[in-house]
């Protein structure tokens, strides 16, 4: 009973399943499918081959803001694996041999991190794959530049992959609070799918307001990742003043650590009946 | 081999809200024994279980193993295995898997999870996902989890819920042989007649009190035993005794002589050249000294500090506690018995008149609502406060619709009661009062035998018409009673076993090589439930274990309500 048996323990438990490569899979379908069709047309706008009177796509940064597609409309996937590696143990009772086998509750919830961060490196390759793929091919097919060869690309999809794994953080602890699978799993797709876009873009147009939803966990992701679709999504709006990226990966963390830590004190130690 | 070590409960409270679980809970668990943990549904036992295991926190006390708290056992896997309950799987995943998960935990050789998989006999199924596993090749899973670090202690909370006949037998075996091997071996169940047979010592807690701790040997009064002796001459067997100076009863089973052992009686009948059909000796029905501690209307002195509390809260009325053997039938719970028993007698006269499968089910109903009332009545009798003459005119409620069934022999009528069964023999006046469904005299020792004649007179019926004869056979069962038929009959079929040396072997046998087919055991069931009525010869005179036969009234205490049932429905269709 240590943490190396617990962690192996853990691994073990999410790779006898198959949520952890469904969700992989999907990751990479929704967003290689959605990569493609911005791809397609942002790479046509740019270059002016789109019939009509497409609005003007700045060339420059554009593999960046491709690139980062991933992170910008992926991010939901490490926070559902996250979430479902501790709802599901309250969902199936498991949570009764695992705290027999380990009664050190703390060492679980350690466990569970590690094996999160690992996921969410696995996550982080495959969604910038998913991402990269096809928008090298559309920059490619249209003459522009792939940025392959500059290190602030590369850079790009190490701020990606570390923004993916902080997302499985963040998942552990909505999930150790929540508790309920079912609504842990509506109350993170409410949240990411509508909530916030809504409140980030409405934000737009309140005075001031910007300062504050700039602080909303997928704006810190995006602000992490340094380029989102969000700032070029509404070219008429005021965007948000986006944070330093390591401020947002600070508060992405921050996220991650108080709802763990919230849900280690509020829930992980509660009777298990 | 690891050591058993001692499980130490001591002042343990749990509250839940302002729910009171556990109060006050302290008792001991020696190794190299099986020790049951008793109590009916809601109880207290999973949490007492869960609060050792350091899943639930204790609002006060604490609970060890070996001197320790759960939480600070170094190997707690290789420490103490626990079954807890059979829905513990992730379904997506196999079974071997969620083995290997608690056997990374714990530390363990990957190799000790195809062995214990072989232990439990899933080792053809250890690819499959758990999903698909029926419930108790979960509850086979449950128990290999807790064999993974081949502990020292094991606890087990109901594990033979769900289980065929087949895998009760083995998990009694399989505890027995783990005890025997010196480890701690702690099992919860609501049934007594489950761990009847194979635990050594109990805990039976009542309302999350501990009111009995001790062997099993002790829960009943030694002296306490009658001698059950049936001939097919009764008018003979009846003349003997009379002439031999012995008080008898009367049961539908037999005659029923109290404090007089097998050997005298059969003496009496051979120098009357009286033939016998069954002579035994019966101890005490557990089963009614288990419900009368559980409702608080016995208290032993083991755990007498904690009957004050019990007595009141159990009973209906607020009194203190009385011995229930001593005390008299209360006038107002024959009221309702009697009552209740008439609305049966009229459904099973519907039933025998028209003969329409339809009226099996105006019976059940009818049997539903006699239950209600007979178990009223059975808590009444411990409350003797309640007013109502012993005279009180329930008459003609009670009197026609059952007359025209009236069993023909003078001698032999049923009693009307859910709980009292026994008729005076001679044929005085009363005894057409009884046929009526007059309430009957207080006799005070009437109610410990009635389990007897309870368990007796099931068997015995066997030969009455189809229809009426076992209304309950068509009642909807509802799943539970399913379950609880299949336990019925593995202790019917291992009571034959049970109890001295062969059992050991056999047990053995059990564990090296899993049991036989179900249909052994079916087989066996049958056996031992004709034995008594079938075999003209006298049967020898058990020892004291004869109780361990496990026949009806031996059954839990959700089923001793549908047995008052059954009894009053038989009744009503004898009259």
């Amino acid at each position: 009973m240590s943490l190396a048996d617990a962690t192996r323990s853990e691994a073990t438990k999410q790779l006898t399943t198959s949520m952890w490569w469904i969700l992989a899979v999907v990751l990479f379908a929704y967003v290689g499918f959605t990569a493609a069709v911005l791809g397609f047309v942002f790479t046509g706008a740019a270059t002016g081959s789109l019939p009509g009177d497409a609005p003007p796509v700045p060339i420059e940064g554009l593999s960046a803001v491709l690139y980062s597609a991933a992170t910008a409309i992926g991010y939901v996937f490490p926070l559902l694996i996250g979430t479902l590696m501790v709802t599901a143990e309250f969902r199936h009772k498991t949570l009764t041999p695992t705290f027999l086998a380990t009664p050190k509750r703390g060492l679980v919830l350690w466990a569970k991190i590690l094996v999160g961060i690992a996921l969410g490196l696995l996550f982080g390759v495959v969604g910038v794959l998913s991402s990269v793929i096809p928008s090298a091919g559309f920059l490619a097919a249209n003459g522009l530049e792939t940025d392959f060869t500059s290190s602030d690309t590369w850079a790009l999809f190490g701020r990606m992959i570390l923004a993916f794994v902080l997302w499985v953080l963040v998942g552990i602890g909505v999930g150790a609070l929540v508790r309920n699978q079912v609504g842990a799993i509506v109350g993170v797709l409410v949240f990411t799918q509508f909530l916030e876009p809504v409140g980030r873009t409405a934000a737009g147009f309140v005075e001031g307001l910007t300062g504050v939803t700039r602080f909303l966990p997928g704006a810190a992701s995006d602000a992490l990742v340094g380029a989102s679709l969000f700032s070029t999504a509404a070219p008429g709006l005021p965007a948000e003043d986006p944070l330093q990226w390591w401020v947002g990966g600070l508060v992405l963390l921050g996220y991650a650590i108080v709802l763990v830590l919230l849900g280690h004190l509020i829930s992980w130690r509660r009777d298990v009946t | 081999m690891p050591e058993g070590q001692v499980l130490e409960f001591s002042g343990i409270t749990k509250h839940f809200g302002a729910v009171r679980a556990v109060s006050d809970f302290a008792a001991r668990v020696e190794p190299g024994v099986v020790t049951g943990f008793l109590g009916p549904n809601g109880a207290g036992k999973t949490t007492t279980l869960r609060i050792l295991l350091g899943l639930v926190r204790a609002t006060t006390g604490t609970a060890t193993i070996g001197g320790l708290p759960y939480s600070s056992l170094s190997r707690p896997l290789q420490t103490v295995g626990a079954v807890l309950e059979s829905s513990s799987f992730h379904p997506g995943r196999s079974a071997a898997n969620h083995l290997k998960v608690y056997a990374q935990a714990a530390g363990l050789a990957p190799a000790r999870v195809e062995e214990t998989l072989g232990l439990v006999g899933l080792a053809d199924v250890g690819g499959r996902k758990v999903g698909g596993f029926s419930l108790g090749m979960r509850q086979r899973l449950g128990v290999a989890y807790a064999l993974l670090g081949d502990p020292g202690v094991l606890v087990l909370d109901e594990p033979a819920n769900g289980l065929d006949p087949e895998g009760i037998k083995w998990m009694r075996g399989f505890l027995r042989h783990l005890a025997r091997e010196g480890r701690t071996v702690f099992v919860s169940s609501h049934l007594l007649s489950e761990v009847q047979q194979t635990v050594d010592s109990v805990l039976i807690i009542s309302q999350g009190r501990l009111v009995f701790q001790g062997a099993l040997e002790d829960l009943a009064d030694p002296s306490e035993f009658a001698t059950v002796v049936d001939s097919p001459d009764r008018a003979a067997l009846s003349a003997a005794l009379t002439a031999a100076g012995v008080q008898f009863e009367l049961l539908r089973s037999g005659f029923t002589v109290r404090g007089l052992d097998p050997a005298r009686v059969g003496e009496i009948a051979a120098s009357a050249g009286v033939g016998l059909s069954s002579l035994a000796r019966r101890g005490q029905a557990l089963e009614e000294v288990f419900l009368d501690l559980v409702s608080g209307a016995r208290v032993h002195p083991t755990a007498a500090a904690a009957s004050a509390g019990v007595g009141a809260v159990a009973g209906i009325a607020p009194l203190p506690p009385v011995d229930g053997a001593d005390a008299g039938p209360d006038p107002a719970a024959h009221d309702a018995a009697t009552e209740a028993e008439a609305s049966t007698v009229a459904a099973d006269l519907e039933a025998g008149s028209g003969g329409a499968p339809g009226a099996a089910i105006a019976t059940g109903a009818a049997v539903g609502a006699a239950t209600w009332a007979a178990t009223a009545s059975a808590d009444e009798q411990d409350a003797p406060a309640v007013v109502e003459p012993a005279d009180s005119p329930v008459e003609p409620a009670a009197e026609p619709p059952g007359e025209p069934f009236v069993e023909p022999s003078p001698t032999y009528a049923v009693a009307s009661t859910g709980v009292i069964d026994i008729i005076p023999f001679a044929g005085d006046p009363a005894t057409d009062a009884y046929a009526d469904g007059l309430p009957l005299d207080a006799d005070p020792d009437v109610e410990a035998l009635g389990a007897i004649d309870e368990e007796l007179s099931d068997v015995e019926d066997a030969d009455e018409p189809p229809v009426v004869d076992r209304p309950w056979e068509k009642y909807v069962k509802t799943p539970a009673d399913v379950e609880a038929d299949a336990f019925f009959a593995t202790f019917t079929a291992a009571g034959d076993g049970e109890g001295a040396g062969p059992d050991e072997d056999e047990a053995d046998a059990e564990f090296g090589a899993e049991a036989g087919p179900p249909e052994e055991s079916i087989a066996e069931s049958t056996d031992a439930e004709s034995e008594p009525s079938a075999d003209a010869e006298p049967a020898a005179p058990e020892d004291d274990d004869t109780t361990e036969l496990g026949t009806l009234a031996d059954l839990s205490p959700d089923w001793a309500e549908d047995d008052e049932a059954r009894t009053d429905a038989e009744r009503g269709e004898q009259r």
